[in-house]
């Protein structure tokens, strides 16, 4: 058959379990629920988000359904919303995950050089995970440190006014 | 409604126009057009195409119409060496990411970014970056997708959010990134295609009329749909006579319902050129023997003389038969025999609530500004789209109460200000509450809910000022219909109006044309030649034993259950191939046109009634002209009276037939029968909470639906292929099954 | 008029004319023997349509119904179909391609509309201009008529390619 689609949403399979989670950690989504108004209970969102991310490791689909049926969403309203910011990962990531931002204070101070060199450092493309789970690289928007380009962003640490030599001090630290 | 009137100068002219209307409206509805590509009337404002820039004066920048209120004292400025610069920057912004693959894209010739383009004749394109490519790949079995012709601008994201309450499709992703698209990448929804619609690029595309001709090669026909009673006006693409498409685009039509259409009017048109239609007309010389191909003359003379023969006639209609049709036949059993009985097959018969009616039916454009909305029974969502389009619109934009009264939840009910959740079966019993306020407790306590959701009920439907409208579906018998037709002369608000939830395209209309009509099981019992136009429902099938009828006649499409158990089988012409009249839920009387002409030997179900009344000697006045029917009809219908065809050209203004209103009519009678009725209902009973799937009716695979293959797809739910670049046609079963393992398991066998 | 005068006028224009007859004889002949011999056709002519096709074979015709819009005697009929299957097994080069061609020569007026039109340079005017049949429907020429794989070229035709060729048509006479 002809070659397979590129577009990264295909890999999801989209089924219908749902995730379980022990009582303190609905608990703590209930807590966010709290901080907004009764009908506006979507705007939890993305804190929630977030609680799944940690106890999941990813957005996964169970945890995508939990949440459409804990906020009475759309699958694909939380797909939106997911997708939209580049902290949520629909996929799973390495230990360390290697947010390049792409965009143009970045760009053009280098980043697309550094973003190479780090990936052939690795040994793999942006968007991909390192054999033994450790990194992942990917090339994100606008982190808003445009003063301090190019940087990137590991985890939720910044790393600023990053060079060559920088990155490389930077991999072998974690390594 | 009178609107504050204020004065716009639009390009040095000065109009009058109402204060705080969309500038974008009043600038293209005086003719000076500005390109725009986000902006949808109804719909909630995006401003993302920055294509509608205009110079208003006093303010610093250019602003975009679409976003913009008329204000007192306005001074625009639509074309300018400034706003094109602007424009055509826009322009080349969203070519950008957009191919050039005109030639191969099904919306080439109505695409909107086409033709704004391809009117400034030219636009310089500075990015040599490398595009966003991604291919082509298929969304369901219905709608293809080519992410990078998408200009963002957001129409289907909306559409589906505010028309459908569905929120199936959204835009994922971020900055140059952003595609249209869904978690999964697979579209399990009610499958509308009003996404499509209302893409203004070939990003959604038609999967059924995918790759089949052009738009300028099609004659577009303007008709009514053949599905349900909301009668959306819609555009038959046709070449050569073949019906390739249905659209309902603005371009070509611009009906009661938009742009708007549900699956099956948009979709399930494969029907009218099937090569299972019925090419000559069948006749079975002998019972048991088989049914033999013969000439419209033969069968004509044939079935005339086996109801010479026969003791008592009986007709039976259907409601997906013309206006025509249905007074044709009406006809047929008064003229050609004496005593001949005559039925409609419908899923619930609406003489009882016509024979009540004490306020007008309401409009579609009613519903969607109306005030309150009570709807009891039927299943709008599924059932007559349009309508519950209309209602989510009404609640959503409008901020409409919603009162619904159900025993099953649905997609609806998540937005009813009120949703009264009542046990199984036990819908009438509110209607009894609202008529009979004695009788409120016990019908409460039939319906499993408390008291005090009926009188909240109540409460809200008394404090209503503008429109209230009642809407009741096929749940109602004969004397609820006749106190919900009377509910309105019994209230102080006088702006309540009705709303049948009927069941098919021309249910009203067939009531209309057949008055005194009996049940169908009377008069398949009480005949023994019978002429049945369309087919009997499965139930009403399964009680007739027609193969033990001396005689039976039918005119049909297909050779479905009805039509294999009679004698004479008349090819009959589909919607798309005859000229007539449907009437809707509106009361509005709107025209059925010929967009091809008959395949095969097939003639339109009025001209072969007439032939066989000929036949019989009896003499309608018309033989081939369906306006010399619908005179017919006019000077024989009150409710028609004086109407003509040209008086019906117009789609944009439907005409309403009058039907007679009844005022005060005394309906202490059926309440009482009613209140008996609701006394008998079971006390107690679990209610229905699972909320049935999106589409379990609209995906039916019906003798209609089931012609178009992606129907069967989407009713043996609707798998997500592996391949996403190929049609699921051809990667499944009609069932479901993969096509692949199949073939392997032929292969290792 | 004296009869000598009027026989001197005769004389004098059969010999002006004669002259002129005898001084052509000598040059080129500009009178071609078809069929015993092949007619120039410039480079630019415009005969019977060719649909091409890529280097792989596959019809670069995609149907977008370009040249039948254009088309101003509407002779060219077309259905497009979708070909869902790999390139290697499709008849086009794309997804999307002409199920039937067909062109009515009865009413082509070899304007050359079409092959503007073609956004793909699937069609051209090829350089057969034999098109005379003995049967009016034989001037509906079908895809497997028009295909450059599948047409027969006549031999009755020579292309003039070589700049010599050009020139010799434009030659001062």
């Amino acid at each position: 058959m002809a070659t397979v689609a590129t577009d990264y949403t295909n890999k999801v399979k989209v089924t219908d379990e749902v995730a379980e989670f022990p009582e303190s950690v609905v608990e703590e989504m209930r807590s966010h629920l709290t901080k907004y108004p009764k009908d506006r209970s979507r705007s939890a969102l993305i804190p929630l988000l977030f609680v799944i991310q940690r106890e999941r490791g990813y957005i996964d689909n169970p945890g995508v359904n939990f949440l459409a049926q804990f906020l009475n969403l759309e699958v694909t309203d939380i797909w939106e919303t997911a997708t939209f910011y580049s902290m949520f990962n629909m996929h799973p990531v390495g230990k360390y995950h290697i947010q390049m931002c792409k965009t143009l204070s970045c760009k053009i101070l280098g980043e697309p050089e550094l973003t190479d060199h780090i990936c052939s450092k690795l040994g793999i493309k942006p968007g991909e995970t390192t054999k033994d789970g450790k990194f992942t690289v990917t090339r994100v928007e606008c982190l808003g440190s445009c003063g301090t380009a190019p940087m990137m962003q590991i985890g939720f640490e910044y790393h600023e006014n990053l060079t060559k030599e920088k990155l490389d001090d930077l991999i072998d630290s974690l390594e | 409604m009178a609107e504050e009137l204020i004065k716009v100068t639009i390009d040095g002219q000065e109009f009058e126009v109402e204060k705080g209307r969309p500038l974008i409206d009043v600038i293209n509805e005086k003719g000076f057009g500005v390109p725009s590509f986000c902006y949808y009337a109804d719909l909630e404002l995006q401003a993302s195409c920055r294509m509608c820039l205009v110079r208003i004066e006093k303010m610093p920048k250019l602003q975009a119409s679409c976003v913009i209120r008329c204000t007192d004292g306005m001074e625009v400025t639509t074309k300018s060496e400034e706003i094109e610069k602007a424009q055509r920057a826009m322009g080349e912004f969203l070519l950008a990411n957009h191919p050039l693959d005109c030639p191969v894209c099904d919306r080439g010739g109505e695409c909107e970014l086409q033709e704004v383009i391809f009117d400034w004749g030219d636009v310089e394109e500075r990015f040599d970056e490398p595009k966003n490519a991604h291919p082509e790949k298929f969304l369901s079995p219905i709608v293809a997708n080519d992410q990078q012709r998408c200009i963002l601008c957001k129409r289907c994201t909306r559409v589906c959010h505010e028309w459908m309450g569905e929120d199936a499709i959204e835009a994922g992703n971020r900055g140059s990134n952003t595609v249209i698209g869904t978690y999964g990448g697979w579209l399990n929804c009610s499958q509308c295609g009003n996404c499509i619609e209302v893409c203004p690029t070939g990003t959604l595309l038609d999967g059924v009329y995918r790759h089949e001709t052009r738009p300028w090669e099609l004659d577009q026909t303007i008709t009514t749909c053949t599905y349900c009673s909301d009668g959306c006006q819609l555009s038959v693409g046709s070449r050569a006579d073949e019906v390739h498409r249905i659209v309902a685009r603005d371009r070509y039509v611009n009906g009661i319902n938009g742009e708007f259409l549900c699956i099956k009017g948009r979709f399930a048109h494969g029907f009218v050129n099937h090569g299972d239609r019925i090419k000559t007309p069948l006749i079975r010389y002998k019972k048991g023997g088989k049914l033999i191909p013969s000439t419209w003359d033969d069968a004509i003379a044939f079935a005339a003389e086996r109801i010479k023969e026969s003791k008592k006639a009986g007709v039976v209609a259907t409601s997906r038969l013309t206006n025509e049709t249905v007074h044709t036949l009406k006809r047929f059993a008064d003229e050609c025999r004496d005593g001949t009985s005559y039925a409609v097959s419908d899923t619930y018969d609406l003489a009882p609530f016509f024979e009540n009616l004490s306020a007008p039916l309401c409009t579609h454009k009613e519903i969607r500004f109306a005030e309150t909305i009570v709807v009891i029974g039927g299943d709008v969502d599924e059932e007559q789209p349009l309508t519950a389009k209309q209602i989510r619109q009404a609640v959503r934009n409008g901020g409409a109460n919603l009162i619904l009264v159900n025993d099953t939840p649905s997609r609806l009910s998540h937005q009813a200000s009120q949703f009264i959740h009542v046990n199984p079966g036990t819908v009438e019993a509110f209607v009894l509450a609202l008529a009979d306020p004695s009788a409120a407790d016990m019908a409460a306590a039939k319906m499993g809910i408390g008291r005090a959701e009926i009188d909240k009920a109540r409460e809200t439907a008394n404090a209503t000022k503008g429109d209230l409208i009642i809407m009741f579906g096929k749940e109602l018998g004969a004397e609820a219909q006749a106190v919900a037709a009377n509910l309105p002369s019994r209230h102080e608000n006088r702006n309540v109006k009705l709303h049948p939830l009927a069941g098919y395209c021309n249910s009203v209309g067939a009531s209309d044309m057949m008055p005194g009509r009996k049940p169908v099981a009377d008069v398949v019992a009480g005949s023994d030649a019978l002429l049945i136009a369309g087919s009997l429902s499965d139930e009403e099938f399964a009680a007739a034993d027609l193969a033990s009828k001396p005689f039976v006649a039918v005119q049909e499409l297909f050779l479905t259950d009805t039509a294999a158990a009679a004698d004479v089988v008349f090819p009959a012409a589909s919607f798309a191939e005859s000229d007539g009249t449907y009437t809707n839920n509106d009361g509005f009387v709107q025209r059925v046109r010929r967009a091809i002409d008959p395949v095969h030997q097939a003639k339109p179900d009025w001209m072969i009634t007439s032939l066989l009344a000929s036949e019989l000697g009896a003499d309608f006045g018309y033989s081939f002209s369906a306006s010399a029917v619908f005179r017919s009809i006019a000077e024989s219908h009150e409710a028609y009276e004086g109407l003509r065809y040209p008086d019906l050209k117009d789609e944009t203004r439907p005409v309403r037939v009058k039907h007679k209103l009844v005022s005060g009519a005394d309906v202490s009678g059926a309440v009482a029968s009613l209140r008996d009725r609701v006394s008998q209902f079971p006390d107690a009973a679990d209610k229905i909470t699972e909320e049935p799937r999106v589409g379990h009716k609209l995906h039916r695979v019906t003798t209609m639906t089931g012609k178009t293959p992606q129907f069967h797809l989407l009713a043996n739910g609707n798998p997500k292929p592996d391949d996403l670049l190929v049609s699921p046609l051809f990667q499944f079963n009609p069932d479901g099954s993969p096509k692949k393992e199949e073939e392997s398991e032929v292969a290792a066998g | 008029m004296s009869v000598i005068s009027e026989v001197l006028r005769s004389a004098k224009a059969v010999i002006s004319g004669m002259k002129t007859t005898i001084s052509q004889i000598p040059k080129e002949k500009w009178t071609v023997q078809y069929p015993d011999v092949p007619v120039t056709v410039q480079p630019r002519y415009r005969g019977q349509h060719l649909l091409h096709v890529d280097e792989m074979g596959k019809e670069k015709c995609v149907a977008c119904y370009l040249c039948a819009a254009a088309c101003p005697s509407d002779c060219i009929y077309i259905e497009a179909e979708d070909d869902p299957r790999p390139y290697e097994d499709r008849i086009g080069r794309d997804e999307r391609y002409a199920k039937v061609y067909n062109i009515d020569y009865g009413r082509c007026i070899f304007c050359g509309y079409c092959v503007e039109a073609c956004p793909k340079d699937a069609i051209t005017h090829g350089y057969n201009f034999e098109l005379s049949v003995y049967n009016r429907a034989d001037l509906l020429k079908t895809k497997d008529d028009l295909l450059i794989t599948k047409q027969k070229q006549s031999d009755k035709y020579r292309v003039a390619l070589s700049s010599e060729d050009v020139d010799s048509e434009f030659k001062e006479v």
